[in-house]
């Protein structure tokens, strides 16, 4: 916003646009949901310790005090909560109603834990999590901040994924320990479908930015553990073993297809997309069920941020690119401290591979325009 | 309709979790009172959990062998995932997969790696109290009062240990709680 400001400020100096204009604009941005994010950091963090404290004092298990009493106040505390977000309601600053709506969240779900406390309740933590996600969505739909939005999806997937893994009838596909692997394998794209359904839907773009990102999120990680792991074993051993994946690879020539078929997308978009999307198909199950040397790991991760990074600035998430090109970079350099093993070598090997890609970026820039109106042709 | 629905959208949205809550202490507080009482031994360690405080974890005896075999392949290994089973407590005590026709007393659970689980697997108790009732509950000592409900939902209602409730048998058996933090 500071930014912003003084850019504003430059603007009405070179008498670009009147101050009014200049007045709205800042408006109209802090009330955005990106608007102001240190103070807004800061809100959720205070907000979210307060609610972990809570949680903590409700650890300590005060057995004297009756447990009709520790209900009453927490209802009670619950209430004031609620009827203070909807005395907010018409309120022009948002923080205070965000803050109110972090603390109503986290005081439901310590609610639920000092239930199962009082009453000696069992069951697993993911059945409590899509409980509380079940009721707390309606309320979590006024938040105009990422922060509740984004809490609210990684419960869901988390919790979604431990449910579905503990399915009985999964038992004839592969056995219970490799069951999260494949699990987490799949599940950036099980987010980005989400994200793709939500879209339609009106006053849901919170939680399509939460499941876009969390899918990014889920699988550069999973990326990351099958090199890591590649790494750690250059063998070429298998990690775990080939239990009938293929639903997975299903899913995965679906999610590929439905990418091609994106007519909202420009084709050069398309085909970045999908070709990121089978380098990512293939390279885990590879890393995983091994007949691949770290090298070929290695690769298959530089082709993968590079394209990703390229994808996110499209998607206009400069941050995140950034991030996947500096983990590029340590990725390149690992690669060529195995392969070369000494510093010097090392040496001569990144100044070539910095001029190759140097030379490539120059390559590529001159000559993208005619291959994206090719592929465009050849799409239409 | 929508249009009232809209109005009062916030109002519903902030009501939902608070009723759902309520529904939830009012049903267990259900079988809590009006269920049919059991007693079964039990034998236990500690863990904890962070959203709940410290709890006695513990392994239910209720006779027979449960959860011995998958019920597709008895006479082989436990299956890791949940299946749901029964254990009938009339005389004789009985396990099956399928529900117990002619049963007047049954707990519904699940099996998980070879574990009968039917959600009074866990007491919450002080953490200053909670290494002297493991011990005590690991020197076979121990029993948990059961109340079952109408679908064979249970639900722990009291923990005993030589047959006193456990604040009982704290007070007269343990000279102190031992020191919170140690």
């Amino acid at each position: 916003m500071a930014n912003l400001s003084r850019q504003l400020e430059e603007w009405v100096g070179a008498s670009l646009i009147g101050e009014d204009q200049a007045r709205r604009i800042l408006a109209f941005e802090a009330s955005r949901p990106g608007g102001n994010r240190l103070l807004y950091s800061f809100v959720a963090l205070g907000a979210s310790i307060v609610a972990l404290g809570v949680i903590s004092l409700i650890a300590t298990n005060w057995h004297l005090i009756p447990d009709s009493v520790k209900l009453g106040c927490d209802f009670l505390l619950l209430s004031l909560f609620a009827g203070a977000i909807w005395q907010r309601r018409g309120d022009s600053s948002p923080l205070a109603r965000e803050f109110l709506l972090i603390l109503f969240a986290f005081g439901v779900l310590a609610s639920i834990g000092l239930i199962a406390q009082i009453y000696h309740a069992g069951g697993r933590w993911d059945q409590a999590l899509l409980f509380w996600a079940g009721i707390i969505l309606p309320a979590v739909t006024f938040s105009r901040k990422r922060f509740l939005p984004f809490v609210w999806t990684l419960a869901v997937l988390a919790a979604g994924s431990n449910t579905l893994i503990m399915v009985p009838a999964l038992d004839f596909l592969f056995a219970i320990d490799e069951r999260w692997l494949w699990m987490l394998y799949i599940l950036p794209l099980i987010s980005a479908t989400v994200a793709l359904l939500l879209r339609r839907l009106r006053g849901s773009e919170l939680f399509v930015e939460a499941f876009r990102g969390w899918a990014w999120s889920l699988a550069m990680g999973m990326v990351i553990v099958a090199d890591g792991l590649r790494m750690l074993d250059s063998s070429g051993r298998e990690v775990i073993r080939h239990d009938h994946p293929v639903p997975f690879f299903i899913f995965g020539a679906l999610f590929l297809v439905g990418i091609l078929l994106r007519t909202d997308l420009e084709a050069s978009l398309r085909y970045l997309l999908a070709i990121l999307v089978s380098l990512y198909l293939l390279h885990i199950p590879l890393a995983f069920l091994g007949g691949i040397h770290h090298w070929a790991s290695a690769l298959f991760v530089l082709a993968i941020f590079a394209l990703a990074a390229l994808s996110l600035v499209w998607h206009h998430r400069p941050g995140l690119a950034n991030l996947l090109v500096t983990l590029l970079g340590v990725r390149f350099l690992l690669l060529f401290l195995t392969a070369f093993g000494g510093l010097m070598e090392t040496g001569l090997g990144l100044v070539l591979c910095g001029s190759l890609i140097l030379a490539s970026l120059w390559g590529w820039l001159r000559i993208r325009r005619r291959l994206f109106r090719w592929l465009e042709g050849l799409a239409s | 309709m929508i249009a009232w629905f809209g109005r009062y959208r916030l109002i519903l949205s902030l009501l939902l979790p608070i009723l759902a809550l309520l529904g939830m202490v009012v049903g267990k507080e259900s079988v809590r009172s009006l269920g049919a009482e059991v007693r079964l031994a039990i034998e236990g360690f500690d863990p904890r959990d962070l959203l709940s405080g410290h709890f006695l974890l513990y392994r239910v005896d209720y006779g027979p062998p449960v959860c011995h075999s998958a019920p597709e392949n008895p006479g082989g290994p436990v299956s890791p995932v949940e299946i749901p089973a029964f254990v009938c407590l009339d005389e004789p005590r009985r396990f099956g997969y399928d529900e117990p026709e002619g049963c007047r007393l049954a707990i519904r659970g699940s099996c998980q790696g070879g574990r009968f689980i039917a959600g009074i697997e866990r007491f919450y108790i002080p953490e200053e109290y909670a290494r002297s009732l493991d011990r005590v509950v690991r020197d076979k000592q121990g029993e948990i009062l059961v109340r079952i409900g109408g679908r064979g939902g249970a639900q722990v209602v009291a923990l005993l240990i030589d047959g006193k409730p456990w604040d009982q048998a704290a007070r007269s058996e343990f000279s102190s709680p031992e020191p919170f933090g140690r």
